[in-house]
């Protein structure tokens, strides 16, 4: 794609995400028109009571934690894709959500064996998914640092969250009904539980993680012609490894923690992003995926609430729905996909 | 002229097997220097410790006076380019973009390509006929045009010694002659010190200037007439 064509596309982009946000914040079970929005965001007096609560409680956290998870994940799958050289490589192989489930699957599940019933709030589900996340991410970091070969470590981090996953099925069979409900409804991935603290503290660890992947742009490109080839050029290979990973993982496991495994995203806007603008420049992709992730989870999100409003729809099942055919209709274009990284 | 290369008494081993041992040899400024054997002699074992990927088990490497292995990888990448035999062909990168990944290692991690970044790969991109492809999709050249780009970015790397695993397997005879002549004219014309292996003796005692024949487990310089002779009772 030519440079300039480039930049159309990228404002293009840019109106479709402050349209989306807009929608956001107007749309849903209650109609509120535009510029009231505006100016409760403004912060003007003589407001409607309810539509500031909604907007500001309900929409506004919502919106910026889909713009925020959408580009963290996004990115995150990218650095997955580009270490692995993998095109199925999603911010989860290493077995971040497996390792958020079974902190999530402990406080929900697990304390019904032990003899009490813990009713688990935000924070605790919070804290508990991140605890599980750090977990098995400590645990593939630490492997990162032996192993030679990066398909070692691939291999690893699948086994690793296969037995976190199977830890989970072990605990689901003694648990009630309603926890089981619970922790079902946490794997569906949701933004509706996000509120404004939530989203202060997101947005300053994954910006700063955003703006470390940015910098590896040159390793990355490297990496693109093999390890072999990076380290001619004078890349550190095995300090590049272990920051990809870092910042795949600080983004996967903030976001997870926060809002549930949202999937698809992270394998899905990489792909779009190099069909679309036809490069491999990370300096780019990074930048596209922060601007295509943002939009397709805002819409995702808008789609989950709109259509029905009575009830939010889970966002995975919207993420499959939406973006799998949009996915295999872009694929199906390509003669050979598996070279595209 | 300078001595650009200086191997001094190395022992190579590969996956605990002694591959090289004992084996010495000086390359001086401009010169076109070919390494020939037999499949599994050693070829790649060697290149791969000049280039730094494998560490002697005794003896020095120098590239223009510094030990390699006790440098570090930016130091090293501004030393010695170096060129697969089998490299990766990613889709959706130009020409111009992998040509500028030699430049990486004179980048620090907030610069992006200077002006005088963008004339060293222009004129890279010149030097080997590739000025009319520098929009083009890398993976979309056939394989000799490829070669051409991977060898520009071995000159915008700007490194005195370049190494060559192999640069004319896969490649039509034309081709082959072709990356060779351009080997050539960038030692006589940049001063540049080349280092490639091949399995073609004829072209090399064509247009070479120095040979170099691994064989017996070690590696030695011999004369141009003598080529055929070591390499058939090797």
């Amino acid at each position: 794609m030519r440079t300039s064509k480039k930049y159309i596309v990228t404002g293009l982009f840019l109106i479709l995400l402050i349209i989306l946000l807009s929608c956001e914040l107007m749309l849903g079970s209650v109609y509120i028109p535009a510029q009231n929005v505006f100016s409760v965001l403004t912060n003007n007096e003589h407001q409607n009571e309810v539509w500031n609560t909604i907007i500001l409680q309900s929409r506004l956290p919502r919106a910026l934690g889909a713009i925020i998870a959408g580009a963290s994940l996004s990115v995150s799958g990218l650095l997955m894709q580009v270490l692995f050289r993998n095109p199925l490589a999603s911010p989860y192989i290493l077995g971040i959500s497996s390792g958020a489930g079974l902190g999530v699957a402990l406080i929900t599940l697990g304390s019904v064996g032990i003899g009490f019933t813990f009713v688990p709030n935000g924070l605790s589900l919070v804290a508990s998914a991140m605890l599980g996340a750090l977990l098995v991410f400590s645990i593939v970091f630490f492997i990162s640092l032996k192993v030679k070969d990066v398909m070692t470590l691939l291999i690893a981090g699948v086994l690793i969250g296969s037995i976190a996953n199977a830890v989970v099925n072990i605990i689901q069979l003694h648990a009630s009904a309603l926890a089981v409900k619970t922790f079902v409804l946490w794997t569906l991935a949701s933004l509706d539980q996000l509120e404004m603290t939530d989203i202060k503290l997101l947005y300053i660890i994954c910006p700063l993680t955003l703006i470390g992947s940015f910098l590896l742009s040159k390793q990355l490109n490297a990496l693109l012609m093999g390890e072999k080839y990076a380290r001619s050029v004078g890349v550190n290979i095995l300090l590049s490894r272990i920051l990809i990973i870092l910042f795949s993982g600080i983004l996967a496991a903030s976001i997870t923690a926060f809002c549930g495994p949202i999937g698809f995203i992270g394998i899905m806007v990489p792909h779009i992003v190099r069909i679309i603008f036809r490069t491999n420049h990370h300096k780019l992709l990074i930048l596209f995926s922060v601007l295509i992730g943002s939009c397709t989870l805002l819409a995702a999100d808008l789609m989950a609430h709109y259509f029905i409003t009575s009830v939010s729809l889970p966002i995975n099942a919207i993420t499959a729905l939406i973006g799998i055919p949009v996915i295999l209709w872009l694929l199906l274009g390509k003669k050979d996909i598996s070279k595209t990284i | 002229m300078h001595t650009i290369l200086e191997i001094k008494n190395i022992d190579v081993s590969y996956k605990q097997q002694k591959v090289l041992e004992n084996g010495s040899l000086t390359l001086k400024e401009s010169t076109l220097t070919a390494l020939l054997g037999r499949n599994g002699s050693g070829k790649s074992t060697l290149l791969n410790t000049i280039s730094g990927f494998l560490k002697p088990t005794k003896g020095e490497i120098l590239v223009s006076g510094v030990n390699i292995y006790k440098s570090n990888p930016a130091t090293r990448a501004r030393l010695i380019s170096y060129l697969e035999s089998t490299p990766l062909s990613p889709q959706n990168i130009s020409v111009k973009e992998l040509v500028a990944f030699g430049r990486y290692p004179y980048l620090d991690l907030f610069t992006s390509l200077s002006e005088s970044d963008l004339t060293i790969i222009h004129s890279a991109l010149f030097q080997c006929g590739l000025s009319q492809f520098s929009d083009r999709f890398f993976n979309e050249l056939s394989d000799g045009e490829k070669q051409k780009v991977f060898i520009a970015r071995a000159i915008a790397q700007n490194t005195p010694l370049i190494i060559l695993d192999e640069p004319t397997s896969h490649l039509d005879f034309i081709a082959r002659r072709e990356i060779i002549n351009l080997l050539k004219t960038l030692c006589l014309k940049e001063n540049k010190t080349i280092f490639f292996s091949s399995h073609e003796p004829e072209l090399c005692v064509e247009l070479a200037d120095r040979f170099v024949v691994t064989a017996n487990h070690t590696f030695s310089e011999v004369n141009k007439t003598e080529v055929l002779k070591t390499l058939i009772n090797s």
